[in-house]
């Protein structure tokens, strides 16, 4: 049965239209992410969902049940943002049980809800202490602690860790999304940084320019996006070529201004304009030549520590290339020759359109 | 005596605010056309440092020479330094030549100096656009331009690429990066971003709360941290704490509570209460027997991140939980639940004395 399902779903905001014609549908249990630019669509992805902003079309169900004329608080939702929104002046407690205390009028019946949902989040230290004495961190947890007890089974994240320093913010995504899984909660969070969307989704929404580019598991996304778009967005730093399909047999043969890859093929006619995608991860160098496809000399001609990881600016024919290496894989200089071997690569069928436009961000 | 090699030279320099230390004895040098970033939590200094050398704040004590000459008094203007703020700043309602022009109008320049600068940043022939007809990095070309326009050799840079988009940032560091070095500037970049001051950095300087860290070439800094405050900013790292029992085959032997012997290749330290610091890219893991016979752990999967080419796995030995990075190339990959063994090459370890202000206030991430 599924949780949260938005079918044909617009919304314009004057001239702009930040959700154009969008169906959806998340499961029961799925902590899903929605990633996109700035000004993609996905807050208000987020806001109809809450009933924050009404669509102009479309339906919106939460377990089946038509919600578009449904109030925000009958949706039992709990909203989580990035500017943290705790009583300043009440201790984490009476944050916490603040929902049940007014919708119950009890305080026993408040504190024992409180508790047993406090009990399961480890949240037993420093209940009496004010939010301004906790680190962010902590009032954010403190948030979703108050969202759950409050009776919400689906939970709308906002950008929660986006005030939070990054590497809080890096251990903090593993507990929320194992809270959201220990409680039983449905999850959509919404974030800019695809890193995070790709540790803790199950499934992960790309959003641009109020459309859903692609809907899928963080391994379908990686491994076959749908569009050049998703394979620069998700991955960052791809290089994409444009190509004209040389021959097309067992493998097909791609001409990118006279350089050969061979691919493989995934039913391409011979002549046809492609675009090629190729991560940098996917383009291994080496001091010596080494056998198989895709061996092409090159020269270095940037190297650039990234502490995991180096990433290097190479030269294949005049083309240039990204390509990053695990530390350990060996260091190579600048002005040096290598071979480079590319390894995997995406193809598109070539849309006409300028590439820049295909891939950009606006 | 200083070469004309030399573009600044910070020479101890110490500022209080109250009570509060914000810079203690800060001293280094930075050569003409050298990139330098300059790396730490929030409330470590930067911003007071960068004050002080572009001449808004006085020093308490201590001089600041640029190009050789003392200009710890000078005005902010009389000091050859330009700036480049956070997000660019454009005027939204001025054309590009207009953005770049004010500033060199205000100084009463020539307005040669407008054109010249676009040229070197190859936008001349967008003078009559505007900001938001221009992208990303073309605004940021925009930028360094009005900051050239203004007629000087070093510029500062206070965290350029925050604003932007995440992915777009990293895009655009490396052209900042490239026209710098094009342009022949002395750059002074100040960042909280780890991975963007190691990619783009001819050296980094790491402060905290005031005091210089350590300074060096990214590798350097990166593979050898003076201190586990370092060592755990720059990269993650997992540590342990033991106690040093002995040497052997030039390895330092630690036994770690819960874990037992710990083999780190290291120079001698003369303290017995040690910490042990692995990175987690540094950590091997494999499903069968290890060919080795030191360093080797039996441990269970807790947690996989996908992220891309990257697999992090956190690890639970014995009480500990490991954290080991790797790259995904289909070979090897681990779900949570398995039974892994887990190898620690004792080359790749640090060892470090145990800090005096205890291992959780050293390693504190909070406030960053």
């Amino acid at each position: 049965m599924p949780k949260v399902k938005l079918v044909n779903v617009t919304k314009r905001y004057g001239e702009i239209i930040a959700l154009d014609d969008i169906s959806v549908e998340i499961d029961d249990g799925e902590y899903v992410c929605v990633v996109g630019p700035s000004g993609c669509g996905k807050s208000t992805f987020l806001k109809v969902i809450a009933g924050i902003v009404k669509p102009e079309k479309g339906e919106i169900y939460i377990d089946d049940v038509l919600v578009n004329d449904l109030p925000v608080r009958e949706r039992r939702i709990g909203f989580v943002m990035q500017d943290i929104l705790l009583f300043p002046h009440m201790i984490v407690w009476e944050n916490v049980i603040y929902g049940p205390l007014v919708q119950t009028a009890s305080y026993a019946k408040a504190e024992k809800i409180g508790s047993s949902v406090v009990q399961e989040m480890a949240l037993t230290l420093r209940k009496s202490a004010l939010p301004q004495e906790l680190s962010r961190g902590v009032q954010q947890k403190v948030a979703i602690a108050r969202a759950v007890i409050s009776g919400a089974n689906l939970l709308l994240l906002d950008e929660p860790l986006g005030s939070i320093d990054p590497r809080a913010a890096k251990m903090l995504r593993i507990e929320l999304r194992n809270l959201v899984k220990d409680l039983k909660l449905t999850a959509i969070h919404v974030t800019h940084n695809q890193e995070e969307a790709m540790s803790i989704a199950d499934k992960i929404v790309v959003m641009r320019k109020g459309r859903i580019e692609q809907y899928g598991t963080p391994g379908e996304l990686y491994y076959k996006p749908a569009n050049p778009f998703v394979a620069r967005f998700i991955g960052g730093e791809t290089n994409f070529l444009e190509g004209v399909v040389a021959s097309s047999g067992s493998l097909l043969e791609v001409d990118v201004e006279g350089l050969i890859f061979k691919l493989k093929n995934t039913g391409f006619r011979k002549g046809e304009r492609v675009i090629v995608a190729i991560r940098p991860e996917h383009i291994k160098l080496s001091s010596t030549k080494t056998a198989g496809e895709n061996v092409f000399s090159a020269k270095v001609k940037e190297v650039n520590f990234l502490g995991l990881t180096y990433r290097y600016l190479i030269e294949i024919d005049g083309l240039e290339f990204v390509v990053k290496q695990l530390r350990h894989a060996g260091v190579y200089k600048r002005n040096s020759e290598v071979y480079a071997v590319v390894r995997d690569a995406h193809i598109f069928k070539h849309p006409g359109l300028n590439i820049k436009e295909v891939i950009s961000y606006e | 005596m200083i070469g004309n090699m030399e573009a600044l030279f910070v020479d101890s320099v110490s500022k209080k605010y109250g009570s509060i230390r914000a810079l203690n004895n800060v001293s280094f040098r930075v050569d003409k056309r050298e990139y330098l970033c300059i790396l730490g939590p929030i409330g470590a200094g930067k911003t007071t440092l960068l004050k002080i050398i572009s001449g808004l704040l006085l020093p308490d004590s201590g001089r600041i020479y640029i190009d050789g000459v003392d200009k710890t008094f000078e005005a902010p203007e009389n000091r050859g330094i330009s700036y480049m703020p956070q997000g660019y700043a454009l005027f939204p309602h001025m054309t590009v030549w207009e953005n770049v022009a004010y500033g060199v109008e205000m100084r009463g320049f020539s307005m040669d100096r407008a054109k010249e600068a676009l040229e070197i940043v190859g936008l001349y022939h967008r003078r009559n656009s505007y900001p938001h007809e221009l992208s990303g990095g073309q605004q940021q070309r925009i930028a360094l331009a009005r900051a050239l326009a203004a007629g000087t050799e070093i510029l500062r840079l206070d965290e350029p690429l925050s604003a932007l988009d995440v992915l777009i940032g990293v895009e655009l560091r490396y052209e900042l990066k490239r026209l710098a070095k094009k342009l022949g500037l002395t750059v002074l970049h100040v960042t909280h971003n780890v991975e963007e001051a190691l990619s783009i950095a001819d050296r980094v300087l790491i402060l905290k709360k005031g005091y210089v860290q350590q300074i060096g070439k990214p590798e350097h800094v990166y593979l050898n941290p003076v201190n586990l405050f370092v060592a755990n900013f720059l990269g993650e790292v997992n540590v342990f704490e033991g106690l040093l029992k002995g040497a052997r085959y030039g390895n330092s032997i630690v036994d770690v509570n819960g874990l037992g012997e710990v083999y780190v290749l290291s120079r001698p330290i003369d303290k017995w209460h040690v910490v042990v610091a692995f990175r987690p890219e540094d950590i091997i893991i494999t499903d069968g027997e290890s060919r080795y016979d030191i360093n080797v752990f039996k441990g269970v999967i807790l947690n996989r991140e996908f992220i891309g080419a990257l697999a992090k796995y956190q690890i639970a030995i014995g009480d500990y939980t490991v954290r080991v990075y790797s790259w995904n190339d289909g070979k090897c990959s681990f779900d949570a639940g398995d039974s892994v063994t887990v190898y620690f090459p004792p080359h790749r370890g640090i060892l470090y004395p145990y800090p005096r202000e205890g291992l959780l206030k050293m390693l504190e991430v909070e406030g960053l």
